[in-house]
């Protein structure tokens, strides 16, 4: 269990994890609710769905960012990891278990913060009170998504490690890169069942239904009016199946984690420069 | 007991380690000028740098060992699991066993006590000693010890070497100054040059031999060093091995 401990610790006191993934992320809830909101109608409905829409994209940035900070942790183990998986207690599937476990409490604090946050800040400027119909859901969905991201951020790192690091520093962004497209691509464009097989509208969509405690709309560009949202729309989102797929993504790329790091050999990082 | 059977070792499409074979019971000194592949050569037997042919330690297939906790290293690559030494022992003490309160009595003899500190702040002496000290006190069957004197206070490096012989009953203790190596004249040792395993003979022995240039019948030990062949004789009239004092030197004759 010292992994796991050791994990949590470190993860939950990562600086950087708190500068990214809560401060910056904090200042893109205060233009949400501030100066982004300027168009939107003083009517509940509207602005609750919109709320809920920007509790979405900042429970994604934030569960991307300690998703990143999942990825630099194995990056750094590559040594350890390619001596202590022969010649040490250590497992794969207990190293693995440990970094997934250790983004656990982070995705919950962290997403426990952003919903505060967006909940007193939308409420303060709007007047109504916004607050989050279904707290449970919303921390399912973040322990969900930060354990789908960590498990994306763990496979792309093997990549890395399997091929060459020359590409690291794009690599270890991709699970930020695609929460900002899948994110904004669910509110504004028409994604359909596809929002089934992104895990990250998946994560999207589940955190605006907790959020508001009512279905969402498959195509929520359906919604948005002008530049007004209205609460009106089609098909809905089925929460089952984006949990399930999300599951199925996380237990899938987890696998073939487990699978992959055992055969991991030491990669210096120095490989990664490029002067 | 480690095996090598026509072990290859390439690192960056060259061949580092090239076609070896050697069989190594008891404790072994390798001793290697400056990249002659001696840390190369350790890692694959460390498990931290893939290999061809085969690498056996106690029977096991290194590059297929699976959770065998008789071996413990000093290498750098393998300690970046943990910040700080605190962290290490704390970890180490449940996936490598490690006596935590003997590694840290044996911290406290070399002076470093300040165990929060992150393992990349320490010096590179501290940094030998620490990692050192931990291989050796997780009381392991085999140590694989790469330059376990570097960069340590000379006084320190006795202690060391006291360690050493007390803490497991075979290995691998790489080092290219002699001086240090004399405290081990009882253990064989195997010499490095340009990628190839040269030995085993007792180092006392060698460190009491002369090198003359060509093939000369008795010898105890023949080298190629840059495309010349040398002869390590017994009592023979050339330069002493053990003056060579660091065993870069080898290329000056």
């Amino acid at each position: 269990m010292r992994l796991i401990y050791y994990m949590i610790k470190r993860f939950l006191t990562n600086k950087y994890n708190w500068g990214y993934g809560v401060a910056f992320v904090l200042f893109w809830v205060l233009m949400g609710a501030y100066v982004f909101s300027s168009q939107m109608p003083l009517e509940k409905t509207p602005d609750y769905y919109y709320t809920a829409a920007w509790t979405g994209m900042a429970i994604l940035m934030t569960l991307g960012t300690i998703g990143i900070g999942a990825t630099a942790v194995v990056s750094f183990q590559t040594g350890s990891l390619s001596h202590l998986l022969r010649f040490s207690k250590l497992t794969s599937k207990y190293y693995v278990i440990s970094v997934y476990a250790g983004t656990i409490p982070s995705s919950l604090v962290f997403g426990i913060l952003i919903v505060a946050c967006v909940y007193l800040t939308f409420s303060e400027h709007f007047g109504f009170n916004l607050a989050p119909s279904n707290m449970p859901g919303l921390l399912l969905a973040s322990i969900l998504g930060g354990t789908f991201m960590t498990s994306l951020s763990f496979f792309l790192n093997l990549i890395i490690l399997k091929t060459s690091r020359k590409m690291e520093q794009l690599i270890f962004f991709i699970p930020l890169i695609l929460s900002y497209l899948f994110g904004f691509g669910y509110l504004y464009l028409n994604l359909s069942s596809a929002v089934y097989l992104s895990p990250f509208t998946a994560i999207d969509s589940l955190i605006m239904e907790f959020y508001l405690n009512k279905s969402i709309p498959l195509n929520f560009s359906s919604l948005v009016d002008g530049n007004y949202l209205t609460a009106t729309g089609g098909t809905v989102v089925s929460p089952v199946l984006a949990i399930a797929s999300l599951v199925v993504w996380t237990v899938v790329l987890t696998f073939i984690g487990i699978y992959f790091v055992r055969s991991v050999y030491y990669k210096p990082l120095e490989e990664g420069r490029i002067a | 007991m480690i095996e090598l059977k026509d072990a290859v070792v390439e690192l960056g499409g060259k061949e580092i380690i090239k076609q070896t074979s050697t069989r190594i019971s008891g404790k072994t000194v390798l001793l290697g000028p400056n990249g002659s592949g001696k840390t190369t050569l350790l890692r694959a037997m460390a498990g931290v740098i893939p290999y061809r042919g085969s690498i056996m330690i106690n029977g096991i297939e290194v590059k297929r060992a699976r959770n065998v906790n008789a071996i413990s290293t000093n290498l750098p690559e393998a300690f970046v699991l943990g910040l700080t030494m605190e962290d290490v022992i704390y970890l180490y003490e449940e996936i490598k066993q490690l006596d935590g309160e003997k590694a840290r009595e044996m911290l406290r003899e070399v002076g470093i006590t300040d165990l929060k500190k992150k393992v990349y702040e320490l010096s590179a002496g501290q940094g030998v000693l620490f990692r050192t000290i931990i291989a050796l006190s997780s009381e392991p069957e085999v140590i694989l010890l790469d330059e376990p004197f570097e960069n340590v206070d000379a006084a320190k490096r006795y202690k060391v070497a006291n360690w050493i012989k007390e803490f497991g009953k075979e290995g691998v203790i790489v080092t290219h100054e002699l001086d240090i190596a004399k405290t081990f004249k009882s253990y064989d040792s195997l010499i490095i040059l340009e990628g190839r395993l040269h030995g085993l003979v007792n180092l006392g022995e060698l460190l009491d031999s002369t090198i003359e240039e060509g093939e000369v019948p008795g010898a105890i030990l023949y080298m190629n060093v840059g495309g010349r062949k040398f002869s390590l004789i017994k009592q023979g009239k050339g330069k002493k091995f053990e003056d060579l004092i660091l065993l870069d030197r080898i290329y000056n004759i």
